[in-house]
């Protein structure tokens, strides 16, 4: 970007310009474009009083750019860059706002919903087409969080809002009840059950538990010291064999180091706790290679489940 | 790009005259590169309340936008003495954490969708991708949708098959055997670990088998006729405690048929012994097989196999 000079450049028309860019990104009132404005550095303390904001939305009305006011804040309504949406891309448009509007985890909404701002106001759909495609739509049903669930969920959030480490008493999958002290990352609602996602900086192991797994939740006053990136866990190493090995497809989080018969597949960032059950699923065809630690697990696993059939080994 | 604001209308009170001039000014670079006297013409030609423009200014108004996030060339002997705007900050701008929150979105509803809005979902994202200004972020975009894999006419003729419950042939591409031809009654389409599977009666090998449908070639060929099926049914009855009972969700083909307070016995309709293992296998420890009794000796006899592998840790 070039650099600042005072002195080169047309300042007003800049921050008319600024504004623009500002309210295209997400809808915003006029103490948020004051603050956006006092924020770019150009100004060395300059205040923006409501009555240059509204002269720079009038001139980006009459620039031609639709700007509508909704709830006290400025929406771009129509850019004039188009996308060529065609009628079945705003219909999936719509379901997307659908889905959104169904799914309580606001951490994800929130970026999503930015996102169709941008794509709607780059529709070259006309109005009237797009009532007519709304009235069209037949609407989807999701799993719903019970009312119980949604202010769990809504805990859940805020302590991954607060990034404070956490103090939990849980039942492991054996039943027994265990402490653990981890990092929250995420919430999820999956198969109408309300997962914490965690980071355990002590054992380098994520974890999910089910909130039907957690006793007590305590909020520690320690900040969580690891960024996203040094969320680095133990890498788990495991073979696949036969017919397995020839139809896997990696997940996401996974990379396949070795290919021939067997191949070796090395998982970060899952869930520990759930990607050993799902190994577990592969029976025969499955080998854990490393860390040890869970070989171990896995061994355990194993054998607990041969002592229900009365066999010790 | 703007829809010829009515420049003789301006009221420079109300409106930002040089914020009038640089949208202006981007709308027509964004129609093709201009020189100079190119944009002080189309001033003069709609009334624009000021004298023409020196360089200098028309220079400064380069560098307000170049620093608002233009990238804009320089107006020299090489380019005919025209500005040409290279990039600019309204280009779609979809960033990484919108991509993962979009594949998360998609996750979390895909199973509550049809096929066709599957379908509609991915070519929206593809032509996200084709807009996007990032490349990375485009990759993932084309990345999201699980049907990416399929083709689209052949998923249009199975979904008419799974709906007249047709017999169908095909090619399919084994992932250990190689090229077969199969002939299949078709029963259902459904998602298995994010894969599209065909499931019905393979009348190739007389069984009940599930296929994914990445794997079969195109055309397939619909038969008329109908024919007789001849499945076995292994009603299994397994007993689950801990968190695989708390999290037991009913299925078509998992129901619970005794309810204690420590442990549930549930009963599972299944057309395929591998499926069966699978889920048996993954509920791990806190699954034990009562009837039958085949099933049961194959559990355990499996969980020996795997036991071996750890046995000498």
């Amino acid at each position: 970007m070039t650099k600042f000079n005072n002195e080169n450049t047309t300042i007003a028309a800049y921050r008319v310009f600024e504004t623009l860019k500002f309210i295209i990104k997400q809808p915003a009132g006029v103490s948020d474009i004051q603050k956006y404005l006092e924020s770019l550095n150009i100004n060395e303390g300059k205040v923006y009083s409501k009555g240059v904001i509204y002269k720079y939305i009038t001139t980006i009305k009459f620039a031609g750019i639709d700007v509508a006011r909704n709830k006290c804040k400025y929406e771009v309504k129509n850019l004039p860059f188009k996308l060529p949406f065609s009628d079945e891309d705003y219909k999936t448009i719509i379901l997307l706002e659908d889905i959104i509007s169904q799914i309580c985890e606001k951490n994800l909404t929130k970026s999503v919903k930015k996102l169709i701002y941008t794509l709607k106001m780059r529709s070259s759909i006309s109005e009237s087409k797009i009532s007519e495609l709304k009235k069209e739509y037949k609407p989807i049903k999701l799993d719903v969080p019970t009312e119980k669930q949604i202010k769990i969920i809504e805990k859940y959030e805020k302590f991954c809002n607060d990034k404070l480490k956490l103090s939990i008493d849980y039942q492991n999958i054996y039943g027994e009840k265990c402490k653990l002290k981890a990092e929250p990352i995420e919430v999820k609602f999956e198969n109408n059950q309300i997962y914490l996602y965690l980071y355990c900086e002590l054992t380098n192991d994520f974890i999910e538990l089910n909130s039907n797994q957690i006793i007590k939740i305590i909020q520690m006053p320690t900040k969580c010291s690891t960024t996203q990136k040094q969320k680095l866990a133990h890498t788990t190493i495991f073979k696949l064999s036969d017919k397995l090995a020839k139809r896997y497809k990696p997940r996401n989080n996974e990379i396949i180091t070795q290919a021939d018969e067997n191949i070796i597949i090395t998982n970060k960032t899952e869930a520990k706790n759930k990607l050993l059950p799902r190994l577990l699923r592969y029976g025969t065809f499955c080998e854990v290679q490393s860390p040890k630690m869970e070989r171990n697990k896995i061994k355990e696993m194993i054998a607990k489940t041969l002592s229900n059939y009365n066999i010790s080994v | 790009m703007l829809n010829n604001p009515k420049l003789e209308q301006i009221n420079p009170i109300s409106i930002n005259l040089t914020g009038i001039r640089l949208l202006v000014i981007f709308s027509l670079l964004l129609e093709s590169p201009k020189t100079a006297e190119e944009i002080n013409e189309y001033f003069e030609r709609n009334n624009y309340p000021k004298e023409c423009f020196s360089v200098d200014t028309l220079r400064n108004d380069m560098n307000a936008l170049r620093y608002a996030g233009c990238e804009i060339t320089r107006a020299d002997k090489t380019n005919d003495y025209k500005y040409k705007l290279l990039a600019h900050p309204f280009e779609l701008d979809i960033d990484e954490t919108e991509v993962l929150n979009l594949l998360k979105l998609y996750k979390k509803a895909y199973l509550f969708l049809n096929i066709p809005q599957l379908i509609n979902l991915e070519n929206l994202f593809n032509l996200l991708a084709n807009y996007t200004k990032r490349e990375s972020v485009s990759e993932e975009l084309k990345g999201i949708s699980l049907l990416k894999d399929i083709d689209k006419e052949l998923l249009k003729t199975l979904l008419i098959a799974e709906k007249n419950k047709n017999i169908i042939s095909f090619k399919y591409k084994s992932p250990t055997a190689g090229m077969l031809n199969y002939k299949f009654k078709l029963c259902y389409l459904n998602f298995r670990s994010e894969k599209l599977y065909i499931n019905g009666y393979n009348l190739t090998y007389n069984k009940f088998s599930f296929l994914p449908a990445a794997n079969i070639i195109p055309p397939i060929s619909i038969h008329l006729e109908d024919t007789q099926l001849y499945t076995t049914e292994i009603r299994t009855v397994y007993e689950l405690k801990n968190q695989a009972m708390k999290n037991f969700q009913e299925k078509f083909d998992e129901k619970i048929i005794e309810t204690h307070s420590d442990k549930i016995l549930v009963e599972y309709t299944a057309y395929d012994f591998f499926k069966l293992n699978q889920r048996i296998l993954e509920y791990g420890p806190n699954c034990t097989v009562i009837s039958p009794e085949s099933v049961r000796n194959y559990t355990i006899s499996t969980l020996k196999q795997m036991y071996e592998v750890y046995k000498n840790d």
